[in-house]
């Protein structure tokens, strides 16, 4: 009933796609980082028109689904590809990968900056004061008690949402980005085996974001950032 | 862009009937999540060690896959079930396979949530109800879940909102819901864009409403208003 040689074949060739899944997340939640900050700091320290746009920009990232995101963007851009070829950006929108990229770092940017916002509640004028009283440096205060406080909230929330960043990066498939899922799909159409092929799929992305999250939770504890 | 949400609009039919669908699968999967976490949730404290270990293993399963490969999963293995089963060629609807796999994925996660809040229970109240002779099933409805539903309602209320968003993957597998109708009708207006984008809306739409609804549920139940701000 269950075929092991071809459950094997199946694991090594998925395994082949984790760098794709990675590059994507990888990118995303680095540029979504950026992004977030930006937006935070746009929310906070501009005029509240402003912060105005930025919120609505990050509360449609967050109330539509991110399958929907990815057409609007993949197969939406189409409809403009005149201006956007005369601004030489018609390449870019062409190619699923940037697509892909795109659509994962403006919505994982969305849910960060909230993460960020709740983050940065934790921080206090008052620390620059006490921190000054017991003759602190600028920067001794901003290493030593600011930045561990805002990482000590930011962090659990943000291994979280890394996690979530990393399944969702299995709907660029439906845009025929060569990730994990897509490679799970094809070999599905190649050889009608669900299970086999769907267990592989499946060990190997469980495999994948155990070993994200122990990577994030080892090195919030090494840096003494857990309540536990 | 005017004209495009004109010619958009004359398909507001399959809009229309594909909301209804995605309403329909978010409350049913949302139901029956609800109802298989609660039977999960009353038999962990009342059933052995190794039977307890096994249920709380089940939500770390589903939170370290991909919704996506769960409902690839389900429909494609479900197929081959039915078709050994009865040996021909059967296929499980959409709608069906699309319901059941999300059920799956979201009682793991509401059985969390639940978890959770009984966790926060005052254990006393569940003994001087045994005490007083009650039986399990009503020491579970009448004197903990009260409790737990009035510590979990904000969260219950987040996965709701997720759930919608998440029903967008069922239409991978071919169910007409919103996202499939946003697809049908990009074909037939040329115009992906602007029809995405009207397909957004009603999906932001529902979110809004449902916000709203949960923020009427939190304040009518939710005693403690300090916990409200999760």
């Amino acid at each position: 009933m269950f075929d092991t040689a071809l459950f094997w074949v199946s694991f090594k060739k998925i395994l082949g796609a984790v760098p794709v899944t990675l590059e994507i997340t990888l990118t995303s939640a680095v540029l979504g980082l950026l992004l977030a900050g930006v937006f935070y700091f746009v929310r906070a320290h501009f005029p509240r028109s402003l912060g105005l746009i930025a919120f609505g920009f990050g509360f449609f990232f967050r109330g539509t689904p991110l399958l929907l995101q990815l057409f609007l963007i993949y197969f939406g851009m189409g409809q403009f590809s005149d201006q956007l070829e005369a601004w030489h950006l018609w390449d870019y929108f062409r190619d699923p990968l940037f697509c892909a990229i795109l659509t994962l770092t403006l919505n994982t940017a969305s849910y960060s900056t909230e993460i960020v916002r709740s983050a940065a509640l934790s921080l206090r004028s008052a620390d620059w004061e006490s921190g000054a009283a017991l003759g602190l440096s600028k920067t001794q205060v901003f290493y030593h008690i600011q930045a561990r406080k805002f990482l000590r909230v930011f962090m659990p929330a943000y291994t979280n949402e890394f996690i979530l960043l990393l399944k969702a990066s299995s709907l660029c498939s439906t845009i025929t980005v060569a990730e994990m899922m897509d490679v799970t799909k094809s070999l599905l159409s190649e050889t009608y085996a669900p299970l086999e092929v769907f267990a592989a799929s499946g060990l190997v992305y469980f495999l994948l974001i155990f070993a994200v999250s122990r990577l994030f939770i080892g090195g919030l504890r090494y840096a003494k950032m857990t309540s536990a | 862009m005017i004209e495009s949400l004109e010619s958009v609009l004359r398909y507001k039919s399959i809009f229309l009937s594909g909301a209804v669908v995605t309403l329909m699968v978010a409350f049913f999967a949302y139901l029956f999540s609800f109802f298989l976490a609660l039977t999960f949730l009353f038999f962990r404290k009342r059933v052995g060690p190794r039977f307890r270990k096994l249920i709380d293993f089940y939500p770390q399963i589903f939170r370290g896959l991909p919704e996506l490969l769960i409902i690839f999963f389900l429909f494609y293995g479900s197929g081959l079930l039915l078709s050994q089963i009865f040996s021909q060629e059967l296929n499980p609807s959409p709608m069906a396979s699309g319901v059941f796999a999300l059920t799956v994925v979201y009682s793991a996660f509401i059985f969390e949530v639940l978890r959770g809040a009984q966790a926060s229970l005052n254990t006393g109240e569940a003994l001087s109800a045994k005490a007083l002779g009650l039986r399990p099933l009503q020491i579970f409805l009448f004197i903990e879940w009260p409790s737990i539903w009035r510590v979990a309602i904000p969260s219950l209320g987040n996965l709701w909102l997720s759930l919608i968003k998440e029903t967008a993957l069922v239409s991978i597998i071919g169910l007409s819901d919103l996202s499939r109708a946003a697809t049908i009708a990009s074909e037939a207006t040329q115009m992906p864009f602007t029809t995405y984008f009207v397909a957004a809306l009603i999906y932001l739409f529902i979110t809004v409403f449902s916000m709203l609804g949960q923020k009427i549920l939190v304040q009518k139940f939710h005693s403690n208003k300090e916990a409200t701000r999760v």
